[in-house]
C-alpha cells in the first residue's frame, strides 16, 4: 500500500457522522457541565453517552464495511 | 466477577439480580393465573351460533352442525322449533337429545353449550352478559393479559443501562445473506490476527489444526503451522510423558495450563476460550466487533479502577482486557493495512467460522430442502382436496325422528 499511516476506517466514519448526531453530543455536554464540581460521585452522564454512541454507531454500521477489504 | 456468559441481571449484585427476577416471574405470572382463570370460565367461544339460538333463526347448514355435535358426542338430530317446544324434559332424555353433558338444544338451533352459559341464558333480560362480545369474565381476561404484558415491560425498562452495556449496531456482514458463504481470505486473515494478538491469553481449544485445512490454508500450510509448537504426548514405552512437534490432528494450544493460572495472570478475570464466542453471546458477532474497536474515554462522574478498562459495549463497563487491536499491530500477508476495523472484522469472521463452521453447508442445504418441501406441500394439498371432495361434496339427507 502506498500510505505509510492508513487511517483508521472506523475512526474517520466516527468523526464524520459527528454532525448528524450534534444533539446528542449538545446533550452529553451540557450534562458534564451540569454534573462539574460534583464530589458525591453518584453523578453521571452514561445515559447521554449511551444516546450518543447509539446515534454515532448507527450512522457508521452501514458504511464501514465497504471501506473494509 | 464471575463471567457470566451474558447474564443482564447479574451484574447489579444478588440483591438487584433478586428483585429483577422476582418481579419478571411473579408480577406478570400472578397476572396470567387470573387471566387464564378468568378465560376458562367464560367458557368456549359460541359467537353467532349463540345468536341464532336466542333470535330462533332456521338451523345452521349441516355439514358446520354435523362438526359441533360430533364434537360433544351427540347424535345429529333436527327438529322444527314448535314440534320442540311441545317435548317435555323427560321425553327430551328418552329421545337422547342430550346425550353429552354440559351440552343442549336452544331454539331448535344445534350447539354445544357450556352449563354456566345455559344458566346465564335463562335469565330474562340477560342480554349483555350473555353474548359472547360483552362477558365480563372475557373483559377481565384480556384486561389481565394487557396488565401482565405492561409489567414485563416495565421491570426490564426500569433497569440501569451501563448495566446491560450499550446495545451494539448490525453490520453488514458478508456471509450474513440467506446464499452468502464467508470470506475465506478473511478467515485466513483473522487467524493470523487470533494467533499473534489473542493467542497469549484466549484459548481455542475446540479447534483442531486441521480445521484449517481447505478453509484458509493448505495442508502443506497447516502442517508446517502445526510443527512450530510442542505438544506433550505419552507416555512412551518407558512410562513417560514427552513432547514432541504438533501434528495436524492436535488441538490449538492452550495459554494457560488451567483456569486459576489463567486468573492469577490477568488479575483474577478469566480471558474466555473463544471456540464458541460468537454463539456464546447475544448477537455474538456484532457484540465481539463493538466490543473490539469500541474503547472510547469514560463518560463523564465514571471511573474505573485500576486493572480494568472502559468499554462502552461490556456489561457494566468495565472490562479487564485492555484495547488489543491497536493499528499496524499486525502485518497482513496479502499486504491489506492492518487498521483497528480490519483487524477487528477479519477476527470475527474467523471466530464466527470456529463457532459455526458448518454455516456454508447448512445454508445450501436449507436452501434445496425448504424448495423441495414447498413442491411437495403443494402435491400434498392437491392430493388431500382430490381424496376428500368425495366427503366435502356429499349430501345429507335429514329424517325427524318419531
Amino acid at each position: 500500500m502506498a500510505d505509510e499511516e492508513p487511517v483508521d476506517q472506523k475512526k474517520y466514519l466516527e468523526e464524520s457522522c459527528k454532525p448528524k448526531c450534534v444533539k446528542p453530543l449538545l446533550e452529553y455536554q451540557a450534562c458534564v457541565k451540569r454534573i462539574q464540581g460534583d464530589e458525591s460521585g453518584h453523578k453521571h452522564c452514561t445515559g447521554q453517552y449511551f444516546d450518543y454512541w447509539s446515534c454515532v454507531d448507527k450512522c457508521v454500521a452501514p458504511k464501514l464495511f465497504v471501506k473494509l477489504k | 466477577m464471575a463471567n457470566f456468559p451474558h447474564c443482564p441481571y447479574f451484574h447489579g449484585g444478588v440483591g438487584a439480580a433478586v428483585h429483577c427476577h422476582v418481579a419478571l416471574s411473579v408480577g406478570p405470572f400472578i397476572f396470567r393465573v387470573i387471566s387464564v382463570w378468568a378465560y376458562a370460565r367464560a367458557g368456549p367461544f359460541i359467537g353467532p351460533v349463540e345468536l341464532a339460538a336466542k333470535t330462533t333463526a332456521p338451523l345452521i347448514s349441516p355439514p358446520m352442525c354435523l362438526s359441533l355435535t360430533r364434537m360433544k358426542g351427540l347424535r345429529l338430530r333436527s327438529i322444527q322449533p314448535t314440534a320442540l317446544a311441545r317435548i317435555s324434559s323427560e321425553a327430551r332424555r328418552a329421545l337422547q337429545l342430550e346425550s353429552a353433558p354440559g351440552t343442549s338444544y336452544a331454539g331448535g338451533a344445534c350447539i354445544p353449550t357450556s352449563p354456566t352459559l345455559t344458566s346465564l341464558f335463562s335469565k330474562k333480560g340477560h342480554d349483555g352478559a350473555g353474548s359472547s362480545q360483552m362477558n365480563p369474565l372475557r373483559v377481565l381476561a384480556l384486561l389481565g393479559a394487557g396488565v401482565s404484558g405492561f409489567l414485563s415491560f416495565g421491570t426490564i425498562a426500569a433497569a440501569d443501562e451501563a448495566e446491560h452495556g450499550l446495545a451494539c449496531p448490525n453490520y453488514p456482514w458478508p456471509h450474513n445473506g440467506i446464499l452468502s458463504s464467508y470470506d475465506h481470505a478473511s478467515i485466513r486473515r483473522g487467524h493470523q490476527v487470533y494467533q499473534q494478538v489473542c493467542a497469549s491469553c484466549h484459548s481455542m481449544s475446540l479447534i483442531s489444526y486441521r480445521d484449517l485445512v481447505g478453509v484458509a490454508y493448505t495442508e502443506d500450510e497447516v502442517k508446517a503451522m502445526a510443527a512450530e509448537i510442542e505438544v506433550v504426548d505419552g507416555p512412551n514405552d518407558e512410562g513417560e510423558m514427552f513432547t514432541r512437534p504438533g501434528k495436524l490432528s492436535d488441538r490449538f494450544p492452550q495459554p494457560y495450563a488451567n483456569e486459576q493460572a489463567a486468573r492469577f495472570a490477568n488479575g483474577g478475570a478469566y480471558p474466555p476460550d473463544l471456540s464458541l464466542i460468537t454463539k456464546a453471546r447475544h448477537n455474538g458477532q456484532n457484540y465481539v466487533f463493538a466490543l473490539l474497536t469500541g474503547y472510547h474515554d469514560p463518560p463523564a462522574g465514571i471511573t474505573i479502577r485500576d486493572g480494568l478498562h472502559y468499554n462502552p459495549y461490556f456489561p457494566g463497563g468495565a472490562i479487564a482486557m485492555p484495547k488489543m487491536l491497536i493499528d499496524g499491530a499486525v502485518e497482513y500477508e496479502d499486504g491489506t493495512p492492518a487498521t483497528e476495523a480490519q483487524m477487528g472484522k477479519d477476527v470475527v469472521t474467523f471466530l464466527s467460522w470456529a463457532a459455526e463452521p458448518e454455516m456454508e453447508e447448512r445454508k445450501l442445504m436449507g436452501f434445496k430442502w425448504i424448495f423441495l418441501m414447498s413442491l411437495a406441500l403443494l402435491q400434498a394439498a392437491y392430493f388431500r382436496r382430490l381424496r376428500w371432495s368425495v366427503l366435502k361434496s356429499r349430501k345429507l339427507v335429514v329424517d325427524v325422528v318419531n
